[in-house]
This record gives C-alpha cells, sequence and structure tokens, in this order.
C-alpha cells in the first residue's frame, strides 16, 4: 500500500495508532529502508511525555473528609486519656477507701481549746460571756494574727446554771507577720536628698543650669 | 452524587494524577497544592450534581481552567522573570538533556495544547475523553495534539542540533 500525506501526519498517525494494518506494515517498510525517515520517528517518539505520580505528603490526608491528621495511634492514645479521664469521676468503693482530697493551700492557722472538767462552782452570767470573747475572739487592732477556724463550745447552752472553768491547754497558732520596711524620719529624709542631689545632676548635665562658682576667697 | 467514600476514595486514587497534571504547567509547589485544594473542594460542593464514575475527568476540567487562570495572572505579574528564566536556560544549554529539553518545550505550548498532551500521555485518555474534559471536538483534539507534538519534536530537533 502507498503512503499518502505528509510525512509529519503520517507518523503521528502512526505513534497514536490511527494507521490501520496495512498502513503499518507499509510503514515499517519504509523505516527500514530509509535512515532519515527512521531518524524523524525516533524524534518523533522522544516527543512523548511519561512520568511517573508524584509524592504529595499529607496533601491527601488533608483533603479528605472525615478524617483529620494526627489520627491512627495518636487518636486511640487520645480516647483512652479522655476515658481514663472520665473514669477518675465516676464514684467507687476504691475511691471511698482513698485519703480525702485536700486543696493545695495554705492551711488556715487553728486555735485548738480543750476543755476540762472542772469542780463546778457557780459564775456570773455577763462576767462568763465577757471572758468568753475574750478567749475566742482575736483583737482585730493586733492584725497580726488571724484566726480562721475556731471550734467554740457553746458551754451556756449545755450548762445553763453552773459554768465550767475553761482552760486552754494547747495554742497552735501560726502568726502571719507581713515585712515592713524599716524606713525611718531619717531614711526617707537621705533618700530624698539623694534623689533631689541626682535630678540636679541631671539637669546640670544636660546644661539646664549653668555652673556657679562657689563663692570662696580663694577665688579672688 | 457522590457520597463521603465515594469522595475520599477519590481523593486516595487521584489527587496525585490531578497534582502531577497542575504541576506540570504551574511549576510552583505551593500554587499546585492551592488549586489541587480549590478542585477538590469545587467537587464536594457539587457533589449532588457530579456522578461518581466522572469524577475524574471533572477534576481535570476543573484543574485546566484554575491552571489557565493562574498562568493568566502570573503572566500579568511576572513578564520579566519568564524572560529571565529563558535566558537562564539558553545558558545552561550544554547541560540540558533531553527530558529537560522535553519540559521546556512543554512549557512554551499554549495551555490547551499542553493540557491536551498531559492528559494523553500521562493520563491516558482518548480524544474523545479529551474532548469531553475540555469541551473541545475529537477532530480538534486530535488537531491540537498534532500541533503540540511537533512543537516539542522540532524542539529538540534544533536542541539536539545545537548541543
Amino acid at each position: 500500500m502507498k503512503l499518502e500525506g505528509d510525512i509529519d501526519e503520517l507518523v503521528f498517525d502512526y505513534l497514536e495508532g490511527n494507521l490501520d494494518k496495512e498502513e503499518q506494515e507499509a510503514f515499517n517498510l519504509l523505516k527500514e529502508e530509509n535512515e532519515t525517515f527512521n531518524h524523524n520517528v525516533r524524534l518523533w517518539q522522544n516527543a512523548y511525555i511519561s512520568e511517573g505520580l508524584p509524592e504529595t505528603g499529607d496533601l491527601e490526608q488533608r483533603l479528605m473528609i472525615g478524617r483529620q491528621p494526627g489520627t491512627g495511634i495518636m487518636s486511640k492514645v487520645g480516647l483512652v486519656t479522655i476515658i481514663v479521664g472520665l473514669l477518675s469521676f465516676v464514684p467507687s468503693s476504691i475511691n471511698e477507701k482513698l485519703p480525702e482530697f485536700r486543696p493545695l493551700q495554705e492551711e488556715p492557722p487553728v486555735a485548738v481549746i480543750v476543755t476540762e472538767p472542772t469542780p463546778v462552782r457557780k459564775t456570773n452570767r455577763k462576767e462568763f460571756k465577757e471572758q468568753k470573747e475574750q478567749i475566742v475572739e482575736p483583737s482585730p487592732s493586733s492584725g497580726m494574727i488571724e484566726v480562721s477556724e475556731v471550734q467554740v463550745v457553746d458551754l451556756w447552752k449545755t450548762v445553763p446554771v453552773t459554768l465550767p472553768s475553761v482552760t486552754i491547754k494547747a495554742l497552735e497558732l501560726r502568726l502571719v507577720t507581713e515585712r515592713v520596711p524599716a524606713y525611718t524620719d531619717r531614711d526617707i529624709n537621705r533618700l530624698k536628698r539623694r534623689q533631689l542631689e541626682r535630678r540636679r545632676a541631671g539637669e546640670f548635665k544636660a546644661g539646664n543650669i549653668p555652673y556657679v562658682v562657689p563663692l570662696s576667697s580663694k577665688n579672688f | 452524587m457522590i457520597s463521603e467514600k465515594q469522595y475520599n476514595e477519590t481523593v486516595k486514587d487521584f489527587t496525585r494524577n490531578v497534582y502531577r497534571f497542575v504541576f506540570k504547567s504551574v511549576r510552583d509547589k505551593e500554587a499546585t497544592e492551592d488549586i489541587v485544594q480549590d478542585c477538590f473542594m469545587k467537587l464536594w460542593q457539587n457533589r449532588t450534581q457530579v456522578d461518581a464514575s466522572k469524577a475524574r475527568g471533572w477534576l481535570f476540567t476543573v484543574a485546566h481552567h484554575a491552571m489557565i487562570n493562574y498562568l493568566k495572572i502570573q503572566n500579568r505579574n511576572t513578564t520579566l522573570d519568564h524572560v529571565e528564566l529563558k535566558a537562564a536556560a539558553a545558558a545552561k544549554l550544554p547541560d540540558f538533556d533531553l527530558k529537560e529539553i522535553i519540559e521546556r518545550s512543554l512549557l512554551d505550548l499554549p495551555p490547551l495544547q499542553r493540557s491536551i498532551i498531559l492528559l494523553r500521555d500521562l493520563e491516558g485518555y482518548n480524544y474523545k475523553e479529551i474532548g469531553e474534559i475540555l469541551q473541545l471536538g475529537e477532530s480538534q483534539v486530535k488537531v491540537y495534539l498534532f500541533r503540540g507534538r511537533k512543537k516539542i519534536k522540532d524542539s529538540i530537533k534544533v536542541l539536539s542540533a545545537v548541543i
């Protein structure tokens, strides 16, 4: 069979598979016979592109719906952590045995008053009330002792007529002291003086104040 | 209609293909990733209108248009850069191998011809499928493919002679 048309078109059709069987045979024959034609065919063959698929990294994971980065082992670990966390809130017999939860705060100072049975003696009601207030309530003017929790036994109700003598056996107190700067008037005056000197020196340095030569007999 | 599962399968199967198709024209990793993400986002947004069996072709259609838009914007901004790149490529001529010559020739092609060649060579589509993707007739596809290939072949011929 005779091949007709432009050579380039012919080669293109051959490589694209558009030629029928007879045309292909004629083409192959021509290719074997003609070296220039064969070279041209090779050039056309080189014009075809071939390349493997690239690595897209985590792009696929990002594009997927319902899956977030960090799935797999990390999500399982997270799930286990959440379950364990939730279990700690469930009341159980194990938790009952555990020591009572105490917040990590500084415990307030506690005054412990221990009463001892003493021989009964008659006391004036007014006198006792004054005595009780004196013991239990700290003087607000001091401000140095904080008694936030005091066990108070209302003896008046329990023993309406006779009053026991109350003695403080042990007092566990924590003293809260504030550091007050020990500045005296003298210190304050000294600080003020230094501050003033510093300011004057600064002004003099900046040239705001002219230097005045102190009057002295040596200068004349 | 595309379900969530089908969408995820499409992502798994064709992300790399779409990425390769876009990257061949854009030559910028970040821009390519942006375009690919846009394509899949549009697929998900139009999942009710797209048939799952035609998702691949649909993705290439969107990718082709996105790529052309990107190149238009780039051509407006970086004409000078392109000129410099060409000069640099010409300066490096002796180091060119065949693959690099083809890559350069491919970049010099009009986007439509380039897309047709890429869809034909890398994705293995026939003329009819390429026509559906790029909204062209079969004969048009064939003509563009021939012109594109001929340009690449001529580039190879010229540069091979120079080297």
